[in-house]
């Protein structure tokens, strides 16, 4: 059964839409910059758009109480879901990837709590848990046979793209909504502090020199169809969704092996089902963090799966920053643009080759034909995920 | 399309579960004592894993651990686990050092890392030293149900054994927040807490079969329940048992003989589970081949259950 | 109170060593791997340890491994630099 891509829609600190992205992108633009926080300045990848600008933005009354999560997912997934209507013999689902769900009201009540003694603020707990931003996600989408949310960190989006892939092809629906999002919180900012991972400069993927991450926000959605749900919608075909393996680690909580295991073993098994080489990957686009493990990890896996393969690799994160769960989905949506516009994007701030390996990043925005790309997304708990996109 | 069959089942609730051959034959807790009924973990759980574990990852580990040894599998072939809120305790426990750490002077991370809501697919992974497919579904009350879902599509996609669990912890906040939401007091009192483990096959000769899940518009689930069983030729009246559990809403006059289990376990996201639990003993233990259960769950507002399983 | 008796306290509080008492953590033996077992994450929950309550910043934890290489190591290191 054939899965078609025939959607994508994309938020990030490069700005909101496919073509604000591909601008930025082609021209080696990042959108990490320095924010203000509570605890005084850090670099991020903030859509410079505030709450009440998004709101207005999405039509939502202002007094609406809405995450920030929830309003970067419905910016992208309304894009990528485009004109296509309901229709009630078409089976439609809607899969969201995502960690910080609410958190960014919920953490405005515990401050207030725990700084001001003010718990006046309780109902901002309501939309804290996963599944409730989902829902209000859906409520503009009206989705009704299937909505459902995935978490498992930093591959959450990959892994609900994954399985509306799986759902497809067995049969179990024939249009799917799939990605993920976060948005920017403390919580997430002091977590990665805590594991003294965060960059206080910027983040420098794959290079000898870096020490860490920078975080980001955003959201990326694909919609997903098969034959019957296509002669329905009669929406364009961008690409198809040719593999996907999810594998675990099975080493740290929060580390990777040294070896890559996980990731090899994600790719491996990606390559397995869509029936392709290694060497028929145009462009890979890592995972790719830029802390000392995750890096070292993913391009020995990459020297294992890839032997004797130059394949032409990058990561994005240098210019959206690490936007956890939302990084499978924002980069899937870059995955299909560079088949879509037959380019590799740069990696940034690439300087000093990886002692541990031979292989170094694609530098400049290089046009080339894509027949094939893959996408890599590795979590905690040693959640590995690739996923490969061929052209339609 | 392979069936799919239950292969061990193992809850820990307000009741005394853990390790009871047949959950319909539980007395129930005298005078309503909604307190976890929870196993000695030293005996399941090595100590160096307790140290940092939560009450939601100790019960995990102790589950899943005896769901394996009671099914004989030793690695299985996924793991998949459905929690509605995820690590609630390690969550505020990071929260509030983070908001009262000052400028400039470090955190703990113990919390952040246990926070994160695939803790515990990844850690009895890590456990395990499993590689295989490891998934988290946080879908408020039907978290259980996506998980379960997930778990027959690795096995109609060839997985022999799937290691499948559902979990959520209690903390104090959601009593406060229930009572400002003017709950009602006979749902507020229910607000508890749980964790069921199964092991799940593909090939079995005889046992319970799970026929099929369904998810459905809450105002849709009693016309979409009489069509699901249309679809299998059957009648609800014919049902062993119908098993019905509710989330958010408040508790409906129901046309049809029915035992309430969050009456019994109470009510928390993953809880039909252990609905789910209920069934499978009821049927292995008191039914003959072709009697069925159902386990119908009002989840909230939007969206609801149906879970059907038959004796074979 | 003796630092190296804190220290041990203050590990088994930070780090849920509930089973742990003072007396059974050697001043000499090994912290992490053999001996106590402790791991990289407790290492991070080491440095918070050093930062809160002797102020002693440690940026990067690959540079600890010495320095936490056992409770003598450690408080040698926190009497040379506490400020």
């Amino acid at each position: 059964m054939n899965v078609y891509v025939t959607g994508i829609g994309v938020v990030s600190a490069l700005g909101i839409g496919v073509a604000a992205n591909q601008d930025a992108l082609a021209s080696g633009r990042t959108g990490i910059v320095s924010c203000e926080t509570r605890k005084g300045p850090k670099l991020k990848g903030c859509l410079s758009l505030s709450d009440e600008v998004l709101k207005s933005r999405l039509g939502l009354e202002l007094s609406a109480q809405v995450p920030r999560t929830a309003m970067l997912a419905m910016l992208a997934a309304e894009e990528a879901l485009g004109d296509t209507v309901m229709h009630t013999d078409i089976r439609s689902g809607f899969i969201n990837g995502t960690t910080t769900g609410g958190m960014d009201l919920s953490e405005a009540y515990f401050s207030a709590l725990y700084l001001e003694e003010d718990d006046s603020e309780m109902v901002k707990l309501l939309t804290h848990d996963l599944g409730t931003v989902t829902q209000l996600v859906n409520q503009r989408l009206g989705f009704t046979n299937y909505v459902n949310t995935l978490s498992t960190a930093c591959s959450s989006a990959a892994n609900a793209i994954m399985l509306g892939a799986r759902m497809i092809k067995a049969g179990m629906i024939d249009r799917v909504l799939v990605g993920g999002v976060d948005a920017l919180t403390d919580f997430t900012v002091d977590g990665f502090g805590s594991l003294m991972i965060y960059d206080s400069e910027h983040c420098r993927p794959f290079d000898e020199e870096r020490v860490g991450l920078n975080l980001g926000e955003g959201a990326g959605f694909l919609l997903i169809e098969n034959d019957k749900s296509l002669a329905q919608s009669q929406n364009k075909v961008l690409a198809r969704c040719a593999g996907w393996a999810n594998a675990n680690d099975a080493y740290h909580q929060t580390g990777t092996s040294p070896e890559g295991n996980g990731a090899a073993l994600a790719m491996i098994e990606a390559l397995k089902v869509a029936q392709l080489t290694p060497s028929a990957i145009d462009y890979l686009n890592a995972h790719g963090t830029a802390t000392k493990n995750n890096d070292n990890s993913e391009l020995s896996a990459i020297d294992r799966v890839f032997e004797g393969v130059d394949v032409d690799f990058s990561s994005t994160k240098a210019n959206t920053g690490h936007t956890l769960a939302a990084a499978g989905g924002i980069e899937a949506v870059y995955g299909i643009m560079s088949i879509l516009t037959g380019a590799v994007f740069p990696n940034l701030n690439w300087k000093n080759k990886m002692l541990s390996s031979d292989r170094k990043p694609v530098l400049t925005y290089t046009k080339k034909e894509i027949n094939a790309v893959m996408s890599n997304s590795f979590g905690f708990g040693g959640n590995s995920t690739s996923l490969i996109f061929t052209k339609a | 399309m392979r069936r799919v069959f239950i292969k061990s089942a193992v809850s820990i609730s307000v009741l005394d579960s853990f390790l009871q051959e047949d959950l319909s034959q539980l007395s129930e807790s005298p005078n309503g004592a909604w307190t976890l009924k929870e196993p000695n973990y030293r005996d399941y759980v090595a100590p160096a894993m307790l140290r940092r574990a939560s009450k939601m990852m100790k019960m995990s580990l102790a589950s899943s651990q005896t769901a394996l040894e009671q099914s004989g599998i030793q690695s299985p072939d996924s793991i998949i686990v459905g929690t509605g809120l995820g690590g609630m305790t390690d969550t505020v426990k990071f929260l509030e050092g983070s908001i009262r750490a000052e400028e400039g002077s470090l955190i703990a991370p113990g919390a952040f890392i246990q926070s994160g809501h695939n803790s515990v697919s990844g850690q009895i992974a890590l456990l395990l030293k499993n590689q295989q497919y490891n998934m988290t579904h946080v879908q408020k009350g039907l978290s259980f149900e996506y998980a379960l879902l997930d778990a027959m599509l690795r096995v109609k996609e060839g997985d022999d054994a799937v290691l499948l669990g559902a979990v959520d912890e209690k903390i104090g906040v959601l009593d406060q927040l229930a009572e400002r939401m003017t709950w009602p007091e006979d749902m507020r009192r229910q607000l508890s807490e749980g964790c069921s483990f199964f092991v799940v096959e593909g090939e079995a000769a005889t046992g319970v079969e799970i026929v099929e899940v369904k998810i459905s518009k809450t105002e849709d689930l009693l016309s979409n329940l009489d069509r699901l069983l249309e679809s299998h030729s059957l009648n609800l009246t014919d049902s062993v048992q119908n098993f019905v559990g509710y989330s958010e809403l408040p508790k409906a006059d129901l046309p049809f003989a029915h035992q309430v289990y969050t009456d019994r376990v109470g009510r928390y996201f993953s809880s039909s589970a252990f609905g789910f639990h209920l069934a499978s003993d009821t049927l292995k233990h008191q039914g003959k081949p072709g009697d069925f259960a159902t386990v119908i769950h009002f989840s909230d507002l939007q969206f609801s259950s149906i879970m059907l399983l038959r004796r074979v | 109170m003796d630092l190296k008796l804190e220290l041990k306290e203050k590990l088994i509080d930070q780090l849920n060593l509930e089973e742990v008492k003072p007396e059974d953590i050697k001043d000499d033996e090994p912290l992490f791997g053999e001996g106590l077992g402790l791991d990289s994450i407790d290492a991070l929950e080491i440095i918070v340890i050093l930062d809160n309550n002797y102020n002693i910043k440690i940026g990067n934890p690959e540079e600890a491994r010495d320095i936490f290489h056992s409770i003598n190591t450690l408080a040698t290191y926190i009497e040379a630099n506490q400020k």
